[in-house]
């Protein structure tokens, strides 16, 4: 059984982990994608760019509304 | 060769810290809504709406060059490698996410929801997270 201690310092490890690929990505210049590439990937085609509007739409519902 | 003129930068250059502030004031003004209630509904809802309008009509542009060009760069082998990288990233955040979810109760196995319901119950942290919704949102339908 895993308390709240834990699972808080396992969200930072994921949240260090996920800041060193974007550190990581941003010194490279351009040599590895970075969170903005990945971004831009994604939303290249029609159907993606709407996926994630809606995504960011359910988002801002979930944390600020409801 | 012309270049653009020095007055049409300074313009963008102006609207943008108008844009940007006006985010930031709408944020604030965000801030004194509280969940459940129909003027946080509201103070959700416009952006919300003015990006739906503004993706239905984005959305009928033809694909930009610079992202033609990221999806031929995606296909060279080291990019390959750093998608993987990605992808194992946000697939190690969705599976602790899906864990926490289902583990009771929720006060031991904090959600990302519950995270960020820590940020909002101040007024700085709730204003840093709406200006960020805001500007992501702008990010993504100013494409």
């Amino acid at each position: 059984m895993i308390g709240r201690h834990a699972t808080l310092v396992v969200w930072a490890v994921l949240g260090a982990v996920l800041a060193a690929c974007q550190i990581a990505a941003v010194l490279s210049r351009g040599r590895r994608p970075g969170l903005g590439t990945l971004l831009r990937r994604v939303t290249a085609g029609a159907t993606g760019r709407i996926v994630v509007v809606l995504a960011w739409m359910w988002l801002g519902w979930h944390t600020f509304a409801r | 060769m012309v270049g653009p003129h020095p007055c049409n930068a300074l313009g963008r250059r102006a609207g943008t810290v108008a844009a940007a502030g006006a985010g930031v004031a709408y944020a604030l003004g965000a801030t004194f809504t509280h969940p459940f209630t129909v003027p946080a509904d509201v103070v959700t809802a416009v952006p919300v709406a003015v990006a739906a309008a503004l993706t239905a009509r984005t959305i009928r542009r033809p694909r930009a060059e610079s992202d033609t060009a990221v999806a031929g760069a995606a296909r060279s082998g080291r990019w390959n490698r750093w998608w993987l990288v990605w992808s194992a990233a946000v697939a190690a955040v969705a599976a602790w996410e899906l864990s926490c979810y289902v583990a009771l109760p929720r006060e031991q196995h904090p959600t990302l929801s519950v995270l960020l319901d820590m940020l909002d119950s101040t007024r700085v942290g709730k204003t840093v997270a709406f200006t960020s919704w805001l500007a992501l949102g702008w990010y993504l339908v100013s494409r």
